[in-house]
């Protein structure tokens, strides 16, 4: 086999080649000092690249504010842009369906889509949702309207269980298996199952860890959750590590698995504080949450404190680094991955 | 299978908007942007939204840059004039300062090259960067290891050049 392009090793690099080919490049590299330093470069221009995109983000949207109104203001404009969007939707599909096309449509799209039946009823049906959605004022929005929290969320999240088409397309295109994947997420959300702050003698908890549904996560959490705005879970954990809780903690720990753009695994892992099941509870339809076991407060004790305001880094004995803070809803985060700064920009993606 | 468009809102507007942002580096812009991709999904469903929705964002760019090319020339004229501060010490212009690098490091290059990092950011495969740039799939790989390397060049550059310029 003659030397390896680059595009290659970028795409060995991104898991787009298949098996055959990647076992190909694989055992030239073992052969090749002149490829495998190429590849090492490569490897390098990836990682690199991935820290400065992210550079071109806000650089206010850098540290968590814990105050709250700063991150809120997004959130509200976004709601907002949410329900215009559909309205103005509403009104241009009104406009255009009789056969008009938008001028910026990709020509490859525009065949087959225009013409699409479930569009009868859509318009009016989906602005009233969004309207709906951005009722709750976003200053109480994680709280006190934990209902409307909940349908938005769910909803966000419902690509897992349902893939769309993109997903399913992605799948094929991956050719990796899947189940490597998945195991390596696990080993991660193992070793995460102690949030944030090491105890050492914590153990492996993976056979407390249950599987559930977004909707059952959601209600566990007393009707509200945090993900990551823009990226899809890959799965949704339970934990009932009851000794590893901090002890103004209530309900269950949940665990939400991602993998980053380079597919590597990525943990949020949260629990609401006790002092937002006042708020909870006020709810008819909640469920009182449970207070924690004196273990758990015992547990909790031997750890180091964190309040509002503070954002505690650790890095983990398997190399991961996890990062913890109590966000303006009361949610005890800890978000745990490889890469220490993508972690700290992730910080304000979650909501 | 087509999806409601509060469904792709809810799964795609953070991811759009983030990407037109590290695209415009205008923040406003690029809400304004989505919401005007967002009105032509209930126009026309797309039947593989993700592609659909970042080709229509990245066309609605390219057709607002040229219509702005005249007057971005101007702003960058003025922006010239602008006396420059001392190196502010504050981390948060630290981060201004690097942002305008990478920005500037970014503008360097070709819009297709550009575009595949910003789709790669956003988690696209190649696939579907394929899709939505209009592209062979085949030539994603090369398109990444080119746009990647230009990248990183210019910023590397663009930091020695500041380093000589402070040295003086």
């Amino acid at each position: 086999m003659s030397h390896v392009d680059e595009g290659t090793l970028h795409a060995l690099l991104d898991r787009e080649l298949t098996p055959e080919e990647a076992r190909a490049v694989e055992a030239h590299l073992e052969g090749c000092a002149l490829c495998r330093a190429a590849m090492a470069e490569a490897r390098g221009l990836v990682q690199e690249t991935e820290v400065l995109i992210t550079d071109l983000d806000e650089p206010e949207t850098v540290a968590p504010s814990p105050r709250g109104r700063r991150r809120l203001l997004p959130r509200m404009r976004t709601m907002g842009v949410a329900a215009t969007v559909l309205i103005a939707a509403g009104i241009t599909y009104i406009a255009l369906a009789p056969g008009g096309t938008p001028s910026a449509i990709p020509s490859e799209s525009k065949t087959g889509n225009v013409g699409a039946s479930r569009t009868d009823s859509l318009p009016a049906e989906e602005t009233r949702k969004a309207v709906a959605d951005t009722k709750p004022t976003p200053e109480h929005a994680g709280r006190a309207a934990p209902a409307a929290r909940r349908d938005q969320t769910a909803e966000s999240v419902a690509a897992p269980a349902a893939p769309a088409p993109t997903d399913e397309l992605r799948a094929g295109a991956r050719r990796e298996a899947p189940v490597a994947q998945e195991a390596e997420a696990d080993a991660l959300a193992d070793r995460a199952a102690a949030p944030g702050l090491d105890a050492p003698e914590a153990e492996p908890l993976a056979s407390r860890a249950a599987r559930v549904s977004l909707e059952v996560a959601v209600a566990s959490l007393g009707g509200a959750i945090r993900l990551i705005d823009g990226m899809t879970p890959v799965r949704v954990d339970t934990v009932g590590a009851e000794d590893d809780r901090d002890p103004r903690s209530s309900g269950s720990t949940v665990r939400v698995v991602y993998q980053d753009s380079l597919d590597r695994p990525l943990i949020l892992e949260q629990v609401r504080l006790m002092e937002q099941t006042r708020f909870t509870n006020q709810r008819a339809d909640s469920t009182p949450l449970p207070q924690p076991a004196p273990v758990a407060a015992k547990a909790a004790a031997r750890r180091l404190e964190i309040g509002r305001g503070d954002t505690v880094i650790t890095r983990r004995p398997d190399g991961s680094t996890a990062v913890r803070w109590i966000d303006g809803g009361g949610f005890l985060l800890t978000l745990v991955g490889v890469d220490r700064d993508y972690l700290l920009r992730l910080i304000p993606r979650v909501h | 299978m087509t999806v409601s468009v509060a469904e792709l809102f809810a799964q795609y507007h953070g991811s759009l908007v983030r990407m037109l942002t590290r695209r415009t580096g205008d923040r406003d812009r690029a809400e304004d942007l989505a919401q005007e991709v967002f009105a032509r999904a209930v126009a026309a469903p797309p039947d593989n939204p993700r592609p659909w929705l970042f080709a229509v964002a990245l066309n609605l760019v390219r057709e607002d840059g040229r219509r702005d090319v005249r007057r971005g020339r101007r702003l960058q004229l003025l922006k010239a004039e602008t006396p420059t501060t001392a190196p502010p010490a504050d981390v948060v212009f630290e981060r201004r300062e690097r942002m305008a690098t990478v920005r500037a490091a970014l503008a360097t290059l070709s819009e297709r090259d550009r575009e595949a990092l910003l789709l790669k950011a956003e988690g696209f495969n190649y696939e579907e960067i394929a899709a939505t740039l209009g592209l062979a799939k085949g030539a994603i790989g090369t398109t990444l290891a080119r746009a990647r390397r230009r990248l990183v060049e210019a910023v590397r550059a663009h930091g020695a050049e500041g380093r000589t310029h402070v040295a003086r």
